[in-house]
């Protein structure tokens, strides 16, 4: 604690946070000063340009160094005048978004300069952008409640408000809230207009709060694949489909090959028949889909959603492992991660199309290049090299310059035609090129006197712009002293981590809308595990729903 | 440079394949004027060849003086009250600019209504002894938008007098029936195998190798009358080994041994696991910008020569069954891998019939 100016409190919405940072200042005799940052950074983002920290920073600059000085430092024989102040920013985590990110920089530089304590409020600490945060603050973690606590305490509140709830209806009252405390006393509020009594039935039945409240992902495709499904209609299965219909056909696409279909039993036949039968059900949704999608056809989603229903109501059953050491968990789609990555191909063929065409002596198109150029570039591009090492240079930057291909080129040569096999065809064609001859071949690429025939306009602009983004983002800490170099260094890596690894983004770009229940564990790369986790609880609220 | 670049025909005279075209084409520029024109023929077949040798015919070396620019392009739609944002790659001399403008996806439209129209309107500066005309070429027409293509129609009419357009495409049956009428369409079929093995001889000769007949003959075959192909496989071959044997091993593409890797997989075992390493496979693949339909159609061809001929009515059934899905959805791995599931399901009950 000691030298820290700031804490962080961090948890699930509805759980007392705000609350809390208040009633501590209040009873050490703090006046509190709220600012809700998503709020004011709306106004500033009209007011001054660039968006960083704009007129939230200016007013809560003004604010810390006023109480300072005025008072000439913050201490309790100063009670007597004037309360000491104390600031709570709430919802930093919602200061985001790539335009504002400074506003997280600037936030850290006020915290450095006040002279007074500054609690700040997130749901989310692990999140990119106030990462850095964390550095500078007291990090302080807010569970949920459990829920027997949060049931004694509301039955308290509630037989002073007079109405009447026994314990097992509270506590399911209680998990269809998802432990939300703000959103279980508004739920009793209401109820309390219209009658005193409140009975486990009806919280069952859904009449006294949202039964399916931000089910994860991973919990209805368990639900959907697993053996209980037949229980429910088909129209309350389009229901669960419609948690969440982007990512719900992809957890079913992903997972269905590993079910073992009860109704196949043990024959083979019958299961990889099933398989097949779902396969083309999957293969009907993303028809439909695309109808909808393109053309705008919303009135087909119900039937896009029932063919993803009957993909996965062909397979129910148990989840089967192929592999001894995988765990027996639904996976998160990699058809994300790798429709990422195919986007990323494309680009680069295209480049390498423009490139290549540029110099006038392509004239196929990108296919071609791809299926026809490619495969042999590949090997007239490090055959020589690995063959008369520094000799073949020559050789290599012939064709190089034939094509306009630059380093990059030549990595996206390489890149495109890379598969995962153990067929020496595949094997990595640079893997016996000595060190020595692969840089000078890069110095010889790099040469200035290289004449190319393309000007790479587009790409040339993203990159400066990107550039001049990554430095206005750390103007604001560069006044700082090591301190501010440090964190430079750590958030440029973390960008870097970011391209290298795609499928990890998009992964929790995803999660954080599903909003799973485990987010306590949502670390970044953890998405997966922390998802396999968290689904084993949440798997037991449809079955108990039953009795 | 590659053999098949280098040895490109420049200008129409010395053409080896296509020769009674390239005489066509002469004639047609001969008469100072020429209409649209829309190049159809599978790939490698010598589209481009033409249209460039025609281009030259036409406005003299300075077409070869090329520019390449990729530039976005900012398209302002007031009624939807949006600005859409569209990358592409033009590549232009005095004369003419070619682009693709299929690479804009699902914004081809724009790309057709805006830019093509702002290219089309504006006049060529009309210097002495030039042509009063540009010329607009367009590649892969055929994989444009139906919208897009009926977007051209007017454009075509329209600017006619300033802008003369060169659509190339592969199948003209995905070119709709407006556009293909207002064209004159020139079909450039893949060459012979005999004109191939011309070819072959002529570029060999060029750079002083030999090239022993029935190898060119084995490389003509193998494929598919693919001219580009041919020749790119040439060189391959020749870097592998040299002087050439006749019973040398022709170099197979990276893609098309993987698919076949693929096909002894599936015939191998037929079961979830199975598929489910197939699906891996089918990633790699279309991540490396293999175009599905050329997936299902080389593994097809692999499937056929592995399995029974009872089975091989049926499979092919269901390969058309796919492929057509294939044209309908939007994601091609669900599609691909009902394809391999079905497979699985006919051949194991099949084995299972045979065998109990």
């Amino acid at each position: 604690m000691e030298g820290l100016q700031a804490a962080l409190l961090s948890g699930p919405p509805g759980i007392g946070k705000t609350s809390s940072a208040k009633i501590i200042a209040e009873s050490l005799g703090f006046e509190t000063m709220e600012i809700n940052a998503s709020d004011t950074r709306g106004k500033s983002e009209k007011d001054v340009e660039g968006g960083v920290g704009g007129r939230l920073m200016n007013q809560v600059r003004e604010m810390v160094t006023n109480r300072s000085m005025g008072l000439g430092g913050i201490g309790f024989k100063s009670l007597n005048r004037a309360k000491p102040q104390v600031l709570i920013m709430d919802e930093v985590d919602g200061m985001s978004g790539s335009a504002e990110r400074g506003g997280v920089a600037d936030l850290i530089q006020t915290i450095k300069i006040s002279r007074i304590p500054i609690i700040c409020i997130c749901n989310d600490a692990y999140k990119t952008s106030i990462r850095s945060l964390g550095n500078h603050t007291l990090d302080l973690k807010f569970n949920r409640p459990q829920k027997p606590m949060v049931a004694k305490r509301m039955i308290a509140i509630c037989q002073g408000e007079g109405l009447e709830v026994d314990q097992p209806t509270m506590e399911a009252l209680v998990e269809s809230c998802n432990n939300d405390i703000r959103c279980l006393l508004n739920t009793l509020q209401l109820r309390r207009r219209l009658s005193t009594k409140l009975s486990y039935d009806e919280v069952k039945a859904g009449k006294a709060g949202k039964k399916d409240l931000d089910l994860s992902a991973f919990t209805v495709a368990e639900q959907l694949l697993g053996p209980d499904i037949r229980r429910l209609t088909v129209g309350e299965r389009i229901d669960l489909m419609f948690q969440d219909a982007d990512i719900l056909p992809l957890f079913i696409q992903e997972n269905y090959i590993q079910m073992r279909p009860t109704d196949a039993g043990n024959d083979e036949g019958k299961r990889m028949d099933l398989i097949a039968r779902a396969a083309d059900c999957l293969g009907d949704g993303d028809i439909l889909s695309l109808q909808v999608r393109k053309y705008q056809k919303w009135q087909l989603m119900p039937s896009t959603n029932a063919a993803f229903i009957h993909a996965a109501s062909l397979v129910t059953g148990r989840r089967d492992t192929f592999d001894q050491y995988e765990r027996n968990f639904h996976r998160f789609p990699t058809w994300l991660g790798k429709n990422s990555s195919g986007t990323k191909c494309r680009r680069l063929l295209g480049e390498l199309h423009a490139h290549s065409s540029a110099s006038g002596a392509l004239t196929a198109n990108r296919q071609s290049l791809r299926l026809h150029y490619l495969p042999v570039l590949r090997n007239m591009l490090t055959g020589p090299l690995r063959r008369d090492g520094q000799e073949g240079i020559a050789d290599v930057m012939e064709i190089m310059d034939a094509y306009s291909f630059n380093k990059d080129d030549y990595e996206s040569t390489l890149e495109l035609t890379k598969f995962k096999s153990k067929a020496p065809m595949f094997e990595d064609p640079t893997k016996d090129i000595p060190t020595a001859v692969k840089s000078a071949f890069t110095r010889e690429c790099n040469k200035a006197s290289r004449h190319l025939k393309w000007a790479n306009q587009a790409g040339a602009k993203k990159a400066s712009a990107k550039k001049g983004a990554a430095t206005e983002d750390f103007g604001a800490e560069e006044g700082g002293e090591e301190n501010g170099t440090r964190e430079e260094g750590e958030d440029e890596e973390d960008e870097e981590a970011d391209k290298e690894k795609k499928l990890q983004k998009i992964a929790k770009s995803k999660l954080a809308r599903i909003n799973f229940e485990g987010s306590e564990e949502k670390g970044k790369g953890k998405a997966k595990s922390a998802a396999g986790r968290a689904k084993k609880p949440a798997a037991k609220k449809p079955a108990k729903g039953k009795k | 440079m590659l053999w098949v670049d280098k040895h490109r025909p420049k200008n129409l005279d010395n053409l080896i394949c296509h020769k009674e075209v390239g005489a066509n084409l002469k004639s047609l520029v001969a008469s100072g004027d020429c209409p649209h024109l829309l190049f159809y023929g599978p790939s490698g077949c010598g589209k481009k060849t033409l249209v460039l040798a025609m281009l030259r015919e036409m406005f003299g070396p300075g077409v070869e003086k090329l520019k390449a620019e990729t530039k976005e392009w900012k398209i302002e739609r007031p009624e939807i009250s949006t600005k859409i944002e569209v990358e592409l790659t033009t590549l232009s001399s005095n004369y003419h600019v070619e682009l693709n403008p299929s690479d804009a996806g699902t914004k081809d439209r724009y790309v057709v209504q805006e830019l093509i129209k702002d290219m089309a309107k504006s006049r060529p500066l009309d210097m002495a002894g030039q042509k009063s005309f540009r010329v607009l070429l367009l590649n892969e027409v055929d994989q444009l938008s139906k919208e897009a293509q009926h977007s051209l129609r007017r454009t075509m009419e329209k600017y006619a007098s300033a802008c003369r357009l060169v659509m190339v495409c592969n199948s003209v049956s995905k070119v709709i029936e407006a556009v293909r009428s207002r064209c004159v369409t020139v079909r450039v079929p893949a060459p012979a195998e005999a004109e191939i093995c011309d070819v072959l001889q002529y570029v060999s000769k060029k750079e002083c190798i030999t090239l022993p007949p029935e190898f060119a003959a084995r490389i003509a075959s193998s494929t598919d009358r693919n001219l580009r192909c041919a020749l790119l496989s040439l060189e391959a071959c020749k870097v592998q080994q040299y002087p050439f044997k006749s019973d040398q091993p022709i170099q197979l593409t990276d893609w098309e041994v993987y698919i076949t890797e693929i096909a002894s997989d599936i015939i191998a075992e037929q079961s979830p696991k199975r598929l489910y390493q197939v699906r891996g496979k089918f990633y790699e693949l279309l991540i490396n910008c293999i175009p599905p339909e050329l997936i299902l159609k080389k593994l097809l061809f692999e499937l056929m020569k592995k399995i029974d001929s009872e089975l091989k009515h049926e499979v092919c059934h269901w390969a058309a069954y796919y492929e057509n899905r294939l044209q309908k959805g939007s994601k091609a791995i669900i599609h691909l891998e009902a394809f391999v599931a079905k497979f699985m399901s006919i051949y194991k009950q099949f084995i299972i019939s045979l065998f109990g």
